[in-house]
């Protein structure tokens, strides 16, 4: 039971692998691949959830797909696939974890599918949701179709033993095509057969490497294929497994054998000498197949195989011929542009289209006035057929260094016509030039001392060939004018130090006021007497001639009072006179000080109103009268 | 500013080069990299280095990736720089001419306002900051001297609009400037990534001489912004570079 399991999940990845799918969808890079889009009531179909992964990535692991609805779900089966290619002298090499999973449905409704996930590192990638709908009626039974079919509808309709079983009596294999019919065959069980197209070739010539497997106990698919190796080839793949393929019926030694091509392979030679095609190794998994040191089932491999090849004939080689241009070719160019100035680019475009190795090289004309630059090539050939075909562009730029016109000649391609069996050349001629000169730059004036980053020293290219020079000393010139390092402090520090130095001036007078008040103490007289002549002198400075009249009576009565003890009030004008000269004030300032009160008095009561001379004047002698000395306080 | 090091390095390597010794030349400039001197002339000199190098037939993978590095750097301490333009523009020609014209397919998902921060020029910012410094000063005067409120007032106000425009932008262009590390991609292609490392498959990689935005550095990974959502690249094949310093 275990071996049977074993082999239906075997099988099951192997089939699964290269199944086409009737969806597909590429969600977090986990492939989800389902058989079908609807099923009936008992029947089975197949899940398949791939993740590719580069060497040195994570592997895959612990895949998961979670079914809702009614069904019954087996698996995974988890298979691991590796593919090296070699293309161009590099490897490069894939590996891609497949979980298979088989469901069957178990009554009618939906059957929701997903999300698929593996685990890779410590990350969870998952693939997408599907629904398949659940027809209620017997399974619907398909013919087999010659080409599309999909090994699944047969594989795992009802048990997937009685389906090996019957598969053989439900179908009639076409007879296998004469080459395919061996006289004898090396394993009564099964074993596989390698062919190459050519025994003898060239280096670089194209042969095609075809393994076939033969199987005596009915239906079989591979499993754990080894592929063969292939050091000294170049391979493009054109049959990569044996799931699509047609298959054959074939008698050998009284026995009926299926027949299934493997590999189609096209080789490339890299070198000359008996060359080797190593053996394929595969097991033909199936339910005739006894178990031999495998689970899987019954372990086959191909015979390795011996190619000559040569070196291309010298006789009659062209110049510049490289070993490995072998097929037949053809070339078309592409120059543009054809009208540039000195010192710019055209870019060469070389396609080459034809059968068999194409080449990554052409010979370029070589000449004064221009300069290629590295070649890079775009396009791979791909196999149809059996035969390496397809087109190559190359493309290199083209650096023109003179003025003038420039005929830059033939682009040459030699290369080795196995099927003629001699060489043929490719030979076009490029498009002439056009070349401006570069306006000459201004000759700078010699001077031997210049040591600027400009100068040019002896021996140096002309400035039309190279206009950049390295610098020995910091282009300063260049440099934005500096910022002085105390700039940014000074300009970010002065408006909060004036805000500071502003508020720590306020709050220290309103403090010093609020104690002079809490004290009692009224504000000193002369600091009153200052402060009011200032605002006297303030308010005649703007011209605000409705403010003077009081700013004018509080200066005279500040001033009295600091020099002469006395504010004044209630005193009519002779009574003021008298006070003031009995305190010391001169005898004209007391008649000035009374004269400008009434004059005050008379413009507040709608007499002719303070001009702003008579304002000024008695701010400047009230001032003098506060300062005088020779008036005693 | 230039200091007497950076002096003595610039005139090392500008000798090599003039010398034609462009390995040597290379070998110093990268010395001086690696010692974290900024200066504008040694990444011009850095970029001239690369640039010859890979018009000649000693050209290494990458070179043309390490001129665009070093003209972009010099050009970011100094975009005035003329010949370091030229510099840049002859190794993006050259970049295109290998890569057939192809442009990158990821755009830098920066902000207009950012941009234009980074290109102003500090001088006229100074300059208004300053005057704005000096009205506050001058209104200060007037209200302490003359006790003139109204004056003071209205010096203050055009003062302190001047004083914190200016300032504004002054720190918001250094912030921009000093927030913004950018990188230039330095190897043929430069895959794209995700979070864990693993290449995306089927998303075409940043060619040579791409400029990209880091984001954020994680061992050996680096985030790129940009309009592609959240990206990776092997930072190996970056060139990060140097900006102003404030």
């Amino acid at each position: 039971m275990k071996a049977a399991r074993a082999l239906l999940l075997s099988l099951a990845l192997s089939i699964g692998a290269l199944v086409g799918s009737v969806r597909a969808a590429h969600a977090a890079e986990v492939e989800t691949s389902i058989t079908t889009d609807s099923v009936s009531v008992g029947q089975t179909f197949r899940v398949q959830l791939a993740l590719p992964v580069s060497d040195g990535d994570p592997e895959p692991s612990a895949p998961k797909l979670p079914v809702r609805g009614p069904a019954e779900v087996r698996g995974p089966s988890i298979g691991t696939s590796r593919s090296i290619t070699m293309n161009n002298f590099s490897f490069s090499s894939q590996t891609q974890v497949t979980a298979s999973y088989s469901i069957t449905a178990t009554g009618p409704g939906k059957i929701v599918i997903g999300p698929g996930s593996f685990q890779v590192g410590s990350k969870r990638v998952q693939g997408d949701v599907y629904e398949i709908e659940v027809q209620d009626g017997p399974p619907q039974r398909q013919g087999r179709r010659s080409f599309g079919r999909d090994p699944f509808d047969d594989f795992f309709r009802g048990s997937p033993f009685d389906l090996l079983r019957d598969r053989g009596a439900r179908f009639e294999l076409p007879p296998a095509p004469e080459h395919l019919a061996l006289e004898h065959a090396p394993d009564p069980i099964g074993f596989l057969v390698a062919h190459v197209s050519k025994k003898s070739v060239v280096v670089g010539e194209t042969v095609n490497l075809t393994i076939y497997a033969y199987g005596s106990r009915g239906a079989f698919q591979e499993a754990n294929p080894v592929e063969p190796s292939l050091g000294d080839f170049l391979s493009f793949r054109e049959v990569q497994s044996s799931f699509e393929e047609q298959r054959y019926g074939a008698t050998i030694d009284g026995h009926s054998y299926q027949i299934a091509k493997l590999r189609q392979i096209v080789l490339v030679p890299l070198r000359a000498g008996t060359l080797e095609i190593g053996p394929m190794h595969a097991i033909l998994a199936g339910r005739g197949y006894p178990a031999k040191n495998n689970a899987l089932g019954y372990p086959v491999e191909s015979r390795p195989l011996r190619l000559e090849v040569k070196e291309a004939p010298k006789k009659g080689q062209p110049p510049g011929f490289f070993a490995g241009d072998v097929g037949q070719f053809r070339m078309q160019l592409e120059l543009t542009p054809t009208k540039l100035s000195e010192g710019e680019y055209a870019l060469l475009s070389v396609r080459l289209k034809g059968k068999g190795n194409l080449p990554t090289r052409v010979q370029l004309p070589e000449g004064a006035g221009w300069e290629w630059q590295k070649p890079v090539t775009r396009g791979e050939p791909g196999v149809e057929n059996g035969e390496l075909s397809g087109s190559r562009t190359i493309e290199v730029g083209l650096r023109v260094t003179q003025p003038g016109s420039l005929e830059l000649g033939d682009v040459v391609l030699p290369y080795f016509d196995p099927v003629r069996g001699k060489y043929e050349v490719l030979r076009q001629r490029l498009p002439i030039l056009d070349v401006e000169a570069r306006p000459a730059p201004k000759a700078p004036i010699a001077d031997p001392d210049d040591k600027s980053p400009s100068a040019l020293p002896k021996g140096e290219p002309a400035p039309s060939e190279l206009t950049l020079t390295p610098r020995i000393r910091p282009a300063a010139s260049l440099d934005p004018i500096p910022i002085p390092a105390l700039a940014w402090p000074v300009i970010l520090g002065v408006p909060p130090l004036l805000l500071a130095i502003s508020a720590f001036g306020l709050g220290l007078r309103r403090a010093r006021d609020r104690l002079s008040r809490d004290r009692g103490q009224p504000p000193k007289p002369r600091k009153e007497a200052t402060r009011s002549l200032k605002q006297l002198l303030a308010l005649t400075g703007r011209d605000d001639s409705a403010e003077i009249p009081g700013a004018l009576r509080r200066a005279i009565e500040a001033v009295l009072l600091c020099r002469f003890d006395t504010k004044g009030r209630g005193l009519t004008q002779g009574e003021l006179h008298k006070e003031l000269t009995a305190r010391g004030c001169p005898e004209d300032e007391a008649t000035w000080i009374g004269e400008l009160r009434g004059r005050i008095e008379e413009s507040a009561f709608g007499g002719e109103a303070l001009s702003m001379e008579e304002a000024k004047t008695a701010a400047r002698r009230l001032k003098e009268l506060l300062d005088s000395k020779e008036i005693p306080r | 500013m230039t200091t007497s090091r950076t002096l003595e390095w610039l005139e090392r390597s500008g000798e090599l080069l003039r010398a034609g010794k462009i390995e040597e030349g290379i070998t110093v400039l990268e010395g001086a990299a690696d010692r974290g001197l900024v200066d504008p002339d040694l990444s011009f000199n850095r970029g001239l280095s690369y640039l010859k190098r890979a018009e000649s037939p000693q050209a290494n993978p990458g070179d043309l990736g390490q001129a665009v590095a070093g003209f972009s750097e010099s050009l970011a301490l100094r975009p005035s720089d003329a010949d370091a333009t030229r510099g840049l523009e002859r190794a993006q020609i050259l970049l295109r001419q290998q890569n057939k014209v192809e442009e990158t397919t990821l755009t830098l998902d920066d902000s207009l306002l950012r941009e234009v921060l980074r290109q102003m020029s500090p001088l006229p910012l100074t300059t208004v900051a300053g005057l704005g410094a000096l009205l506050i000063v001058a209104a200060w005067a007037v209200r302490v001297g003359a006790r003139d409120t109204g004056r003071a007032l209205a010096l203050a106000l055009i003062g302190l609009t001047l004083w914190l425009g200016g300032a504004g932008l002054y720190g918001a262009r250094a912030y921009a400037i000093a927030s913004t590390h950018d990188a230039i991609v330095i190897s043929a292609r430069a895959e794209l990534r995700d979070e864990s490392g693993r290449p995306m498959r089927g998303v075409p990689g940043l060619p040579e001489g791409t400029r990209v935005r880091l984001e954020d550095t994680r061992g050996r990974l680096s985030r790129i912004g940009g309009d592609r959502g959240e990206l990776w690249v092997d930072a190996a094949e970056l060139r990060r570079l140097a900006h102003e310093r404030h």
